[in-house]
């Protein structure tokens, strides 16, 4: 089997007519009777399952009607959202070389075929974020997640990846924070690199406080998910020293010893060696940050690349084994559709009410600001054609939808007073399995505390008030796997998951970190040129140790927190991600503007309004609320008088932890409030632009002229007849040529 | 792969399966970046240029990774 993209000899050139003309693109058929009828029934298979989910109470719901409701909305919205938006909005043209064509070199510029590249930008663009939000989110029941999810992802995420990718592609694949300081100025390029730079380093510290608090107190945990980072050096070593290249051969070996790594785990947490491994949240935060700061400036050979492969491989083989799980295992919702706490927003969770905190903390499965960061400047320097923007950018992100959907699921399937018993903060269950009962109790479920114990013994590591999102996930994945694939193996899933998460936590965490040192040795080399040298080591390791010193700090905030680093710290990381999205639609409706295409500016324009009302009274609530669960400052006021008064307010135990509340939350309120200026700063700057565009018909733009494309590929997922035959007759051609060039 | 000179004759299971597999094995090998090398092989055939060694090829790789960081999303 080849690649069915083809690319003539000296297509670099702008001469030269494309092979059979076939680069022009398709007309547009009339849809045959076949294609009508299988699109009205995915349609009225989608519409049933809605029904179902929206209209059935108290009876059991099968987890299936929700996936089998996304995946048809997701065909319906890709068949035709996707094709009106490449087609009548961004008039995508074939004929037009991508920069992968223009400035192939071999190395950043590379034209690449369509479904590998929808491989690269699906493993780029997938996280742990798609699996925790939506985790916590079922706090209040299945169905506003579900519902926000599959709405945004179509509506919202999917545009903006694509649009981003759209302009990225036509502007030689710079990335945002190019197109921001060329499109809006430079007070908006400099707010929106002190916001990148700011949002990531919260996301950075999220994500190590989700794998801290599932490792936290945990052997079989920390010795599986420890024993990562030798299987990822020795596989450094082989693929550096002993076979170079063998990428398949050093990952097979990598996840056999990996899943050796879980069993040992095992061994370990049931022998005398247990209580060595049993780390407390404060020592794994030390390990994290000296972890991280070492991986980030170890050559990347050495940890990176090949821990990338493992996660990556093991994303895409858990994602499978999960949709093949659910639809063998059938699992019931034990959720409600709807809990008391959309309404009240008195959830234990996250606090706050449906609107605005759910569209916050889903974030990432719906709408993922962090996104518009690979789908530009990373992936469209290797599209082979402009096409592939619809099936990569919106395509790719339905995909990552669809992962949060799992996700929602697994922690619906699992009974509801375990859900809350191990989501809510030690400060309200004591950490106790009585404690917790009673807890729950007062939130209207039942479970015995022998209940919790007996689920806690199933996956040998204490429950109760396990935070963070990814322990309750490992937990459904590992209850549906053991219902699909054989009983007995319930803590080995659950570390297999638990795995599965931290691989692309710490991945992401060692990747982020260098992004970030680059962007601070790239800013600060605009004053001290000497400092932005990449290879100059001294301001490599600074750069780094900044980095990691500021995610450290943000971590260390979030574990010592008694109120819970989860709750306080997720609706900043949920909050920042939709703010950087509402960055990346502002850039797409200034671009909108400029180019005159008022017709169609609904298209970003919609989401971005939505994206801005939700995160600015989010913003404007965790700053300003009078109500100490959910504005920053009202916390530190409460926990500041009672502490000047002498008393000491639960879930402190002592006047130090009523000092770091007090503290904490102060410094939580000030980057809240940072980042919603930030962003305000940048949409003034944009919205200056609209109007003189507005005035003026339409202002000039850095989109790069037409060069004529002489490759020739298929479109999307599956070839066409017509397609196969163009790409036959390119390469016919291309031999043709090649032979009378001998 | 191979040359289709029976036109659409029907495929016999095992082939099936046989180009699958094979289709597998080339898009796993595309995503991990090992094919790289045979392109290179192909590029340096081309053009009729020495190629580099594995080894050689395999550090050039690493080394444009290195100044390169690839983002890892949440």
């Amino acid at each position: 089997m080849a690649t069915d993209t083809t690319t003539p000899p000296g297509a670099s050139g702008p001469s030269g007519t494309p092979p059979g003309g076939s680069a022009t693109p398709p007309t547009s058929r009339r849809p045959t009777p076949l294609s009508m009828a299988i699109w009205v029934l995915v349609a009225l298979v989608g519409a049933a399952c809605w029904t179902v989910l929206a209209l059935h109470r108290g009876e059991d719901v099968s987890a299936l009607w929700i996936l089998f409701a996304a995946v048809s909305s997701y065909l319906i919205a890709y068949r035709f959202y996707s094709k009106f938006i490449a087609r009548r909005v961004l008039k995508l043209d074939d004929t037009r070389a991508t920069p992968a064509e223009r400035m192939e070199d071999g190395s950043d510029f590379e034209v690449t075929d369509r479904r590998v590249l929808y491989g690269h930008h699906f493993a780029a663009i997938a996280g742990a974020g798609p699996l925790v939000g939506p985790v916590l989110a079922a706090q209040m029941g299945y169905l506003p997640g579900t519902i926000w999810i599959v709405v945004g992802v179509i509506l919202a995420g999917a545009v903006q990846d694509m649009v981003v990718m759209f302009f990225s592609m036509r502007r030689d694949a710079k990335s945002l924070g190019q197109m921001i300081r060329e499109e809006l100025g430079v007070v908006g390029g400099v707010a929106a690199l002190i916001a990148v730079y700011a949002i990531m380093i919260i996301l950075l510290a999220v994500l190590a406080l989700v794998v801290v608090n599932a490792l936290a107190e945990s052997p079989w945990g920390v010795v599986a998910i420890g024993l990562t980072i030798p299987i990822a050096l020795f596989m450094g070593v082989y693929l550096r020293f002993l076979r170079p290249g063998r990428v398949m051969e050093v990952t097979a070996i990598g996840v056999a010893l990996l899943l050796g790594a879980i069993a040992l785990g095992g061994v370990v947490e049931n022998s005398g060696l247990a209580s060595t491994f049993e780390l407390s949240p404060e020592t794994l935060t030390i390990m994290m940050v000296v972890y991280g700061f070492v991986a980030s400036i170890l050559p990347v050979w050495m940890l990176l690349t090949p821990r990338d492969y493992l996660s990556t491989f093991m994303k895409v083989g858990v994602i499978l084994l999960l949709a093949i799980g659910l639809i063998l295992a059938r699992p019931v919702l034990q959720a409600q559709a709807v809990t008391p706490f959309a309404g009240n927003g008195e959830g234990p969770v996250f606090a706050g009410s449906l609107f605005p905190f759910l569209f916050i903390t889903i974030a990432c499965g719906a709408l993922s600001g962090f996104h518009a960061l690979i789908s530009s400047g990373t992936t469209p320097k290797m599209i082979a054609k402009e096409s592939h923007v619809r099936m990569i950018g919106y395509g790719g992100m339905l995909m990552e939808s669809f992962v949060a959907v799992s996700a929602i699921i697994a922690a619906c399937v699992i009974d509801q007073g375990l859900y809350f018993a191990m989501n809510s903060p030690a400060g309200v269950t004591g950490g106790t399995a009585e404690g917790a009962s009673e807890f729950v109790r007062t939130l209207g479920f039942t479970i015995s505390p022998d209940q919790l114990n007996a689920f806690s013994e199933s996956v040998e590591t204490e429950l109760v008030s396990r935070t963070g999102g990814a322990p309750t996930l490992a937990f459904g994945i590992s209850m549906i796997f053991s219902e699909a694939f054989g009983s007995g193996m319930t803590a080995f899933w659950y570390y297999f998951a638990i795995m599965f998460e931290a691989l692309f936590i710490l991945t992401a965490i060692d990747a982020g970190t260098r992004v970030g040192r680059f962007m601070l040795q790239d800013t600060i080399g605009n004053f001290w040129p000497r400092f932005g040298d990449t290879s100059w080591k001294p301001a490599a390791w600074a750069a780094s140790a900044a980095t990691t010193g500021a995610w450290g700090y943000m971590l260390y905030v979030g574990v010592t927190d008694p109120l819970g680093g989860i709750n306080q710290l997720f609706p900043l990381f949920g909050i920042a991600n939709q703010l950087l999205a509402a960055i990346a639609l502002t850039l797409c409706v200034t671009l909108f503007c400029k180019h005159g295409w008022w017709k169609y500016v609904w298209v970003p324009a919609v989401p971005l309004a939505w994206d801005l009302v939700v995160t600015l009274t989010a913003s404007y609530q965790k700053v300003f609320s009078d109500n100490p669960a959910i504005g920053y400052f009202a916390q530190a006021d409460r926990y500041r008088s009672a502490r000047d008064a002498g008393e000491v307010l639960a879930p402190a135990q002592d006047v130090g932890q009523m000092d770091t509340v007090v503290f904490n939350s102060t410094v939580n309120g000030f980057i809240q409030a940072s980042f919603a200026v930030l962003v305000l700063v940048i949409v003034v700057s944009a919205v200056q632009v609209w109007v003189r565009a507005a005035r003026a018909g339409s202002l000039p733009t850095t989109e790069v002229p037409h060069t004529p494309s002489q490759i020739v590929a298929p479109a999307d997922f599956f070839a066409t007849a017509e397609e196969k035959e163009a790409v036959r007759a390119a390469e016919a051609g291309r031999h043709e040529t090649a032979g009378s060039h001998r | 792969m191979s040359a289709d000179v029976t036109g659409p004759a029907r495929e016999r299971p095992s082939d099936t399966v046989r180009r699958w597999a094979a289709g597998v094995r080339w898009y796993v090998r595309e995503l991990s970046g090992e094919a790289k090398w045979d392109d290179h092989l192909e590029r340096c055939r081309r053009d009729g240029l020495e190629p580099m060694t594995r080894r050689e090829f395999e550090r050039h790789r690493s080394e444009a990774l290195e100044r390169n960081p690839q983002r890892r999303c949440c």
